[in-house]
């Protein structure tokens, strides 16, 4: 099986699941069956620089995980769709079993993180009209200041932490949890990583560190969408809460992640290799920063010191003085420690 | 943050690389570009690809280390996490790129995948495809690809 | 972060993912054309002709060839399919100097840039309603 995007040329996406053994011209007539609108004999379909020839078999042109197809229709077309997709011929890359870095890895779904910038963003954006599916849209989003801005009053909002933090699926959790969630999302340094587009894909690291901190698999957070607070009255934007985020989030990680196709997840969870000792690294922003920590830095940035120590940095003091003038962020520590 | 220049990181990564390599690998910059290193690895002893050396390319983009380091292998491996291109698919050059790791750290872990295949890991790819049908096949082509291209010149 | 230059492997790398994950403009598309070729230097491209001119529906057709000195210099551009423009000779190779994308060579201007461009072109007052050979002709 081989699955990957159709786009048409309003832009229209079609995801699509097929036995890769299975011709051009069969694939046409699946689209045809997806969507009326796009008649078999008219369609023309375009793969990395190359038409494709109906009595091909699809496995010819290799055509990788997630990768997008072009189609063209031959005659002049009547005017065009709506851009979204009834359930049917969209269904969520999960359920089609389309990989993803998100649904690859224990509890990449149940993350903290997830919640926040994927239930919290699609409700306050969705209220914007902005439709957060949308690529394109979600690109120029990142990089406007209105973005950051959001995420910033998001996480710096204590109501609105409070709000979180007391929803039925965080209550169910242990208050010494709670706690350090809150200090979490507290902290500068989580607030700049959520606020900070350029720091976004370190967000989408630290959701995996979040994620392995015990709830590994485990149903300890709310599937996406059930969280946060109801959005004020309209049924269908609810709908689209429960619909979107996964998608959106999605969108996002693929503009971000650039690279590589979906599913490339890889090793999924190095651990399991065993004897990589040089591996200590890993889930490092585990232990963000807590404000209100008494305890003594040396055992406050226990984590980071001793990461830093592996890279070379010997002088513990100096790594203490630089992690307590950088909130504890490890790579600003280290510029720091350069810059010094 | 980062100063313009090129960042004391790189240049600590790279000395430590050519004074305290990891078994089994070398690394070094370019002369032209110290942030392209040219790299090999030795195949894993018990792996289908012991006793090859295997040729990557490294870049370090101006982003590093809050983006990943490029790597790709320039011989042919017959490999289902590994792609015709030498692309890598390995989720620390990904989305689960940290900046607490390293060069040294990512060279590693590809040496790491030598010795754990991992054909579950959904490509589409038909080396992945033939590892998942016939392992041991599988195993016969990439020994045969490590005899034909990844011996030392 | 300027004067970091990315390497020619890596840059076409980039070049490839985005044309292969269909990011860009969804009115061309380029891939490699051997998808061994580990050197990555011949492409396939095509192009899909604007609206309201005579190429409208149209699917063309070219070769992109990246040397060892991309993206220095720029890649060489051909036309396969027959079209009719004045930038483009009678053996589909691109005349440089009437096309001024690569003829004011950037190392920051890209393959799929190169197809934006010619595209514009082919829509442009002067070029759009040139007459246009048959489909489905090559050069």
């Amino acid at each position: 099986m081989v699955n990957f995007v159709i786009r048409a040329s309003n832009d229209l996406k079609i995801p699509i699941d097929i036995d890769a053994e299975k011709t051009v011209l069969e694939l046409k007539h699946h689209i045809q069956t997806l969507n009326s609108e796009f008649p078999a004999e008219r369609l023309r379909l375009i793969y990395s620089g190359k038409v494709l020839k109906d009595e091909e078999q699809l496995s010819v042109y290799n055509i990788s995980e997630g990768n997008t197809v072009h189609m063209v229709k031959g005659a002049p077309k009547a005017t065009t769709s709506t851009p979204s997709q009834p359930a049917a011929t969209a269904p969520t890359p999960e359920q089609n079993g389309i990989p993803s870095t998100l649904s690859t890895g224990a509890g990449a779904h149940d993350s903290l993180i997830e919640q926040l910038g994927s239930t919290r963003v699609a409700g306050a954006l969705n209220s914007q009209g902005i439709d957060i599916t949308n690529p394109n849209m979600m690109q120029d989003l990142m990089s406007s200041p209105e973005f950051s801005n959001q995420m910033s009053r998001m996480m710096s909002d204590p109501a609105m932490l409070e709000q979180v933090l007391n929803s039925p699926q965080f209550a169910s959790l242990p208050a010494d949890r709670r706690e350090h969630m809150r200090q979490t999302m507290q902290s500068p340094f989580f607030r700049s990583m959520m606020s900070n587009p350029e720091t976004i894909r370190a967000m989408m690291q630290a959701q995996r560190a979040f994620a392995g901190e015990g709830n590994a698999g485990g149903g300890g957070f709310p599937p996406p969408g059930s969280l946060g607070q109801p959005p004020s009255g309209q049924e269908g934007q609810q709908q689209q809460q429960q619909e979107n985020p996964l998608a959106g989030l999605q969108n996002l990680q693929s503009m971000l992640g650039g690279a590589g196709g979906a599913g490339m997840g890889g090793l999924g969870g190095l651990g399991g290799l065993g004897g990589l000792g040089g591996l200590g690294g890993f889930g490092g922003f585990g232990q963000p920063p807590q404000n209100t920590d008494q305890r003594p830095p040396e055992e406050r940035f226990e984590t980071q010191l001793s990461q830093m120590s592996g890279m070379g940095f010997t002088d513990a003091q100096k790594n203490i003085r630089a992690l307590m003038a950088t909130g504890g962020d490890i790579n600003a520590a280290i510029e720091y420690l350069f810059t010094m | 943050m980062a100063a313009a220049s090129l960042p004391k990181r790189i240049l600590k990564e790279a000395e430590r690389l050519q004074v305290d390599a990891p078994e089994g690998i070398r690394a070094s910059p370019s002369e032209q570009d110290i942030r392209y290193f040219d790299v090999s690895i030795q195949g894993p002893d018990g792996s289908p690809f012991e006793k090859g050396i295997f040729s990557l390319e490294l870049w370090l983009p101006s982003s590093y280390p809050m983006e990943p380091p490029r790597v790709r292998f320039l011989t042919k491996i017959y490999h289902p996490n590994i792609d015709k291109l030498g692309r890598i698919c390995l989720d620390i050059l990904k989305d689960k790129w940290s900046p607490a790791l390293q060069i040294r750290t990512v060279l590693l872990s590809i040496q790491a995948l030598l010795s754990a295949p991992n054909p579950d890991d959904p490509l589409a790819n038909d080396v992945a495809e033939h590892y998942k049908s016939d392992e041991k096949a599988a195993i016969q082509v990439s020994k045969e690809w490590t005899q034909k291209y990844a011996q030392p010149a | 972060m300027a004067g970091v230059k990315i390497p020619r492997n890596f840059r076409l790398l980039e070049e490839l993912e985005k044309g292969e994950k269909g990011l860009g403009d969804g009115s061309i598309s380029y891939g490699l054309a051997d998808g061994d070729d580990i050197s990555m230097t011949n492409w396939n491209a095509t192009i899909i002709g604007p609206g309201h001119s005579t190429h409208e529906n149209r699917i063309y057709t070219l070769s992109v060839e990246c040397g060892a000195a991309y993206p220095a210099n720029p890649p060489l551009v051909k036309f396969i399919s027959k079209v009719n423009l004045p930038f483009v000779s009678s053996t589909g190779s691109i005349d440089t100097s009437k096309f001024s994308t690569l003829n004011r060579w950037s190392e920051n201007t890209t393959i799929e840039k190169i197809l934006v461009d010619l595209r514009r072109e082919m829509a442009a007052p002067e070029n759009r309603k040139l007459p246009q050979p048959k489909e489905g002709a090559y050069f």
